[in-house]
């Protein structure tokens, strides 16, 4: 099983330029995969220029680079008690989705939402309302055959703790459905190994950094404490397709947890 | 001094059994926490103008407290910025029919997109602050920027008051106490409140009132903070939180001192 390795764009140095930089990068180290976060200027979904699209298809046409899509996230809550805001959100998706039909992405990952104090106090009926929002995209996305995957969060408003996870692929069970498996927002809040034998079945992304436990900082493979040698082993058990998104914080740490891995999986090949 | 309560206390009550409930424990001033199911600005106008006769029927004042979770006065996505501007106009609406004499709002967030451009969103953030302080002078309405303690947030301490100031003459605040507590500024000057124009504190649980769990062993550490401030400034007092036995709990702590 090889894996494929990708970038997230938000590693980029200038954001005017994040989606062509990163390629640029991409192309020059091997990489196979971009993940485009669509909240730098030169991608936001609805404003992106035409030559922009053509671009970046040129780019990855001719240098056999896949093309994915992460959604905005800020000021976006799909569980939100405002219909307003819940509809705003429900249309930025669905232009997210647009976009990755027009660059050939085949998944979106996106977060499920905010938990603010109304749903502190009523976690039930956000939830629902979250349901109801995911049905319409859904239905959304199918129309373009794009998978969406929504993101594990650790962060103290987030929703999307392994419960809320496991709550909407249980509630809504659909192939368009899966999972992007942020290793380390399940380290801010439990044990990445236990949330991946929870998701596994859905998983197809996965976003690569490493922290101290307990922590979600975007240090390179080897740098903090998550278990990645006993991760990489149970991907290759698995036969998990989903490819590793390195999110850290420079390029250099891309290129250093991309040799830490290999170097995992050659010594797991010599055993 | 007046004190009123934030009607969060019954957030899955109706506002009606708010006011009851102010009355009761001698509050004299309702501040309506704008949140579906709790209270819709979507209701027709009789609703308001019946909540009206009631607050006025129980010797309450009200006024609304405008959350903002994603409608982000500070987004550089107009989309999200529109929203935001008709929400708070929508607010100011319902308060002029309500006779509340204030709205309490959130500045803005500044989240990753939004430090891409710094001063693009200061810029927006003012342009679309100046339109609803103009809207709610219109209005006969006071609006009032409450601090918030998180990283993002556009007004966390007085010295982000004093620099908004600067552009927005005429701009006054709901001091957050717990707010200003959880920020854990050392060798902070609490004197510089005398340059801001405070119109009213609100007090509850740290770090957040308006943020479960809270941390009820500090509750005394704010309210001591609360007697360092009201030492310099006395205004109005608004206590909020989710719960009604803690709202009565810092009545009688504050009562006491």
């Amino acid at each position: 099983m090889r894996f494929l390795y990708g970038l997230s764009t938000s590693l980029a140095d200038d954001y005017k330029n994040a989606a062509v930089e990163t390629i640029m990068f991409a192309i020059e180290h091997n990489f196979n995969v971009v993940e485009i976060f669509c909240e730098t200027p030169d991608v936001l979904p609805d404003k992106i220029n035409q030559s922009r699209i053509l671009e970046i298809n040129k780019l990855a046409r001719e240098n056999n680079l896949r093309i994915q899509i992460h959604a905005p996230f800020h000021s976006l809550n799909l569980a939100s008690f405002n219909s307003r805001i819940r509809k705003a959100s429900i249309e930025i998706i669905k232009d997210t989705i647009i976009l990755a039909n027009k660059l050939r992405a085949p998944i979106v990952t996106f977060h499920l939402g905010l938990c603010f104090l109304p749903c502190q106090i009523d976690r039930e009926s956000a939830l629902k309302l979250l349901v109801e929002s995911l049905g319409e995209i859904i239905e959304f996305a199918k129309e373009y055959d794009i998978i969406l995957a929504m993101e594990n969060r650790g962060g103290k408003l987030d929703i999307g703790r392994l419960e809320d996870l496991l709550y909407v692929l249980d509630e809504i069970s659909d192939e368009k459905l899966k999972v992007t498996f942020d290793v380390v927002q399940a380290n801010a809040v439990g044990d990445p190994l236990e949330y991946y034998e929870s998701l596994k079945r859905s998983i197809v992304n996965i976003h690569v950094s490493d922290s101290p436990r307990g922590k979600s900082l975007l240090l390179a493979v080897g740098e903090g404490e998550i278990n990645y040698r006993e991760l990489v082993t149970r991907l290759i058990r698995d036969k998990i397709p989903a490819p590793l998104i390195f999110e850290v914080s420079n390029k250099d740490k891309a290129i250093k947890s991309r040799h830490v891995l290999e170097r995992y999986i050659s010594d797991l090949i010599s055993e | 001094m007046r004190v009123g309560i934030s009607s969060l206390v019954a957030f899955k009550e109706d506002i009606e059994n708010v006011m009851f409930f102010a009355q009761n424990n001698g509050f004299s001033h309702v501040n309506i926490f704008v949140s579906e199911p709790h209270f819709s600005l979507f209701k027709d106008r009789t609703y308001f103008k019946q909540l009206r006769r009631l607050a006025q029927n129980l010797g309450l004042l009200i006024s609304l407290k405008a959350p903002a979770f994603t409608q982000n006065l500070s987004s550089i996505d107009n989309d999200i910025g529109r929203i935001a501007v008709k929400y708070y106009e929508r607010i100011i609406n319902i308060a002029s029919i309500l006779d509340s004499d204030k709205v309490i709002i959130r500045a803005g967030m500044v989240f990753y997109p939004e430090k891409l451009h710094p001063k693009e969103t200061f810029q927006v953030t003012i342009s679309r602050l100046i339109h609803i302080l103009e809207k709610a002078k219109d209005n006969g309405i006071k609006l009032l920027i409450e601090n918030y303690p998180y990283d993002f947030d556009m007004i966390r301490d007085i010295d982000d008051m004093l620099l908004i100031k600067k552009y927005l003459r005429k701009i006054a605040f709901a001091f957050n106490i717990p707010h200003l507590f959880a920020l854990k500024r050392k060798n902070f000057d609490i004197n510089k409140i005398n340059y801001v124009d405070v119109d009213c504190f609100i007090m509850g649980p740290p770090p957040s009132p308006y943020h479960v769990p809270y941390n009820i062993r500090e509750l005394e550490n704010v309210i001591a903070l609360y007697y360092d401030v009201v030492k310099i400034r006395r205004k109005e007092l608004i206590l909020a939180s989710v719960r009604k036995d803690l709202i009565l709990r810092i009545k009688s702590l504050i009562s006491e001192k």
